[in-house]
């Protein structure tokens, strides 16, 4: 089954390398994708994993937030 | 091969009209085929009715004073009009051919005598018909629904804007710079300048097909600002919040670079809504959202940002709406819901909601705004889509709230131009308090505010924010340095 893509907020300083330990070992930091700066101090990282991410992810100080990522029509 | 249903006009050596159709009559199809006999081998079906006169105008003057059983007067008459069905890949071809004018036969309906007498032409009206959609466009809070009517001309939907007004004082949308989020545009037919280029991409701006929906878009920004650039920004593949998100922050960092583009254009949207229990993390329940939250950086940053309100209105919804998306409370979500962005409903050129136009209050969810849509665009006209324009016959014409979206982005546009300080803010304001109600009078969820009046938004933002020094781009650094 393919990885579900999630959005991982950090803090702005927290590298790729940080995030990837900070998660479960069946979810990975896309590297492909370049982290998008979001506010003053934060940025988002695209996260493949499990569909039940969001429920196994620990916030802490540096790992803020993660969201999906749902899919759109044209109108 | 799919064949549509067309009049040919054909231009002959002239006859005797009366005399003619009289003739034809007794072998309509035959008579329809010698006419045609130019176009042997394009592969078109005449079809059984006799092709019929057009007289000069001047011909038929008089014609009531010569009237009587026995008359014998006739006209001449230069071309006839033939009617047929003619294979779609070669209409353009034909249409280009010397001697023959390729026109719509659209599918009419039976319409009320008194209110519909003079329905609105299916194809370009002349200046004196304008006056009827005027009066046609009534305000009177009606729904459209399926059969829809046959579309308009860009023409009507510009007298309708009130466009005229803008460009009589030399505003038609130059120097600003639409960004078009969408399947990308294509940039032979349309001003595209910029955009997401990069590398890792595989999509390049201006290089997608003339029939995508973005060039639907790109043509209905035009259609109030014609002197207005785009930015296409596209996606890849099937859209998702993640694409939306890449796309916001590319404009955030070329608005950066250079303070454009100065709106983005936004049709598209969620088609289902998963229940909180389910996914409360999900595009329509959480506010905090990356998605959300670039958007509010761009409109921060001073792009006005406009999104469709969606087609999963009723009593017509889109097919592919999911039925926990449908109808009011439930059809508008997501980045439509923001209270910061322009959402727009569809109306078509009569004031009627077109019945799949998404209605409000706004899906309930923390720190959305329950009252949208905003107000309403202009849908079902000639824009990128019919007889003669550039994307063909590939649809009847542009439609969605994904064509009314980019008609009020281009009336943005259009005031962007003349007043280049006006705020995301303002422009906003100008639009809903010049909108033109319609139904019950004040806000209402089917219409919001009402459809948008360039004109009186114009006029509007004259008074609020004054001056129309028009829109400049700043001159570059060095250039001040080295001139000055």
């Amino acid at each position: 089954m393919n990885p579900t893509k999630w959005l991982v907020t950090t803090r702005a300083h927290v590298t790729a390398e940080e995030l990837q330990a900070a998660l479960s070992p069946n979810a990975t930091v896309d590297r492909s994708e370049p982290p998008i700066p979001l506010g003053e101090d934060e940025k988002v990282y695209v996260v493949l994993g499990p569909a039940d991410l969001d429920r196994s992810l620990a916030l802490t100080a540096d790992v803020l937030g993660i969201s999906p990522v749902s899919p759109m029509t044209l109108w | 091969m799919s064949k549509v249903r067309v009049l040919i006009e054909v231009a002959q050596p002239t006859v005797r009209g009366f005399a003619f159709h009289s003739a034809a009559a007794g072998a309509p199809q035959s008579a329809g085929e010698n006419a045609l006999a130019g176009l042997a081998g394009f592969g078109i079906d005449v079809e059984n009715i006799a092709p019929i006169p057009m007289f000069d105008e001047l011909a038929v003057r008089g014609f009531s004073a010569m009237a009587g059983a026995a008359s014998s007067f006739d006209a001449g008459a230069s071309t006839v009009v033939v009617p047929a069905e003619v294979p779609e890949a070669r209409l353009a071809e034909i249409a280009a051919m010397d001697g023959y004018t390729v026109w719509p036969n659209s599918a009419l309906t039976l319409i009320n005598q008194d209110r519909d007498r003079d329905a609105i032409s299916a194809f370009d009206p002349g200046d004196t018909d304008m006056g009827a959609i005027l009066d046609l466009a009534r305000s009177s809070g009606t729904v459209e629904v399926e059969p829809y009517r046959a579309g308009v001309s860009i023409r009507a939907i510009r007298k309708l804007l009130g466009v005229d007004r803008v460009w009589g004082d030399g505003f038609r949308g130059q120097n600003i710079v639409v960004g078009i989020i969408d399947e990308g545009v294509n940039g032979s037919e349309y001003p595209v300048v910029g955009g997401y280029d990069r590398p890792d991409w595989p999509k390049r701006p201006g290089k997608a097909k003339i029939t995508s929906h973005g060039s639907m878009c790109a043509a209905d920004v035009l259609v109030a600002a014609p002197a207005a650039r785009i930015y296409d920004y596209p996606f890849l593949g099937v859209p998702d919040s993640l694409g939306a998100l890449k796309m916001f922050q590319a404009v955030l960092e070329q608005r950066r670079l250079d303070g454009t583009p100065h709106l983005t254009n936004n049709s598209y949207g969620y088609y289902g809504i998963p229940t909180r229990a389910q996914q409360p993390r999900h595009e329509v329940w959480d506010i905090n959202h990356p998605i959300h939250r670039k958007v509010r950086e761009v409109i921060s940053s001073g792009v006005v940002v406009l999104f469709a309100a969606g087609n999963c209105g009723q009593p017509c919804p889109a097919g592919n709406c999911e039925k926990s998306s449908i109808g009011p409370g439930c059809s508008i979500h997501g980045p439509a819901a923001l209270r910061e962005v322009i959402t727009v409903a569809a109306v078509n050129a009569r004031h009627e909601r077109v019945a799949y136009s998404s209605q409000g209050p706004a899906l309930e969810a923390t720190g959305f705004y329950c009252d949208k849509p905003d107000v309403a665009g202009y849908t079902h006209f000639f824009g990128n889509f019919g007889p003669g324009r550039p994307g063909g016959l590939a649809m009847p014409y542009d439609n969605g709230t994904s064509a009314a979206t980019p008609v009020v982005a281009g009336v943005v546009a259009l005031l962007l131009s003349a007043f280049p300080g006006a705020t995301p803010d303002d422009i906003k304001s100008a639009l809903v308090r010049t909108a033109v109600d319609l139904g019950k009078p004040g806000y209402d969820h089917e219409t919001g505010y009402g459809v948008i009046n360039a004109a009186a938004a114009y006029a509007h933002l004259q008074r609020v924010v004054g001056g129309t020094a028009g829109a400049v781009f700043p001159l570059r650094a060095n250039l001040i340095g080295d001139k000055y």
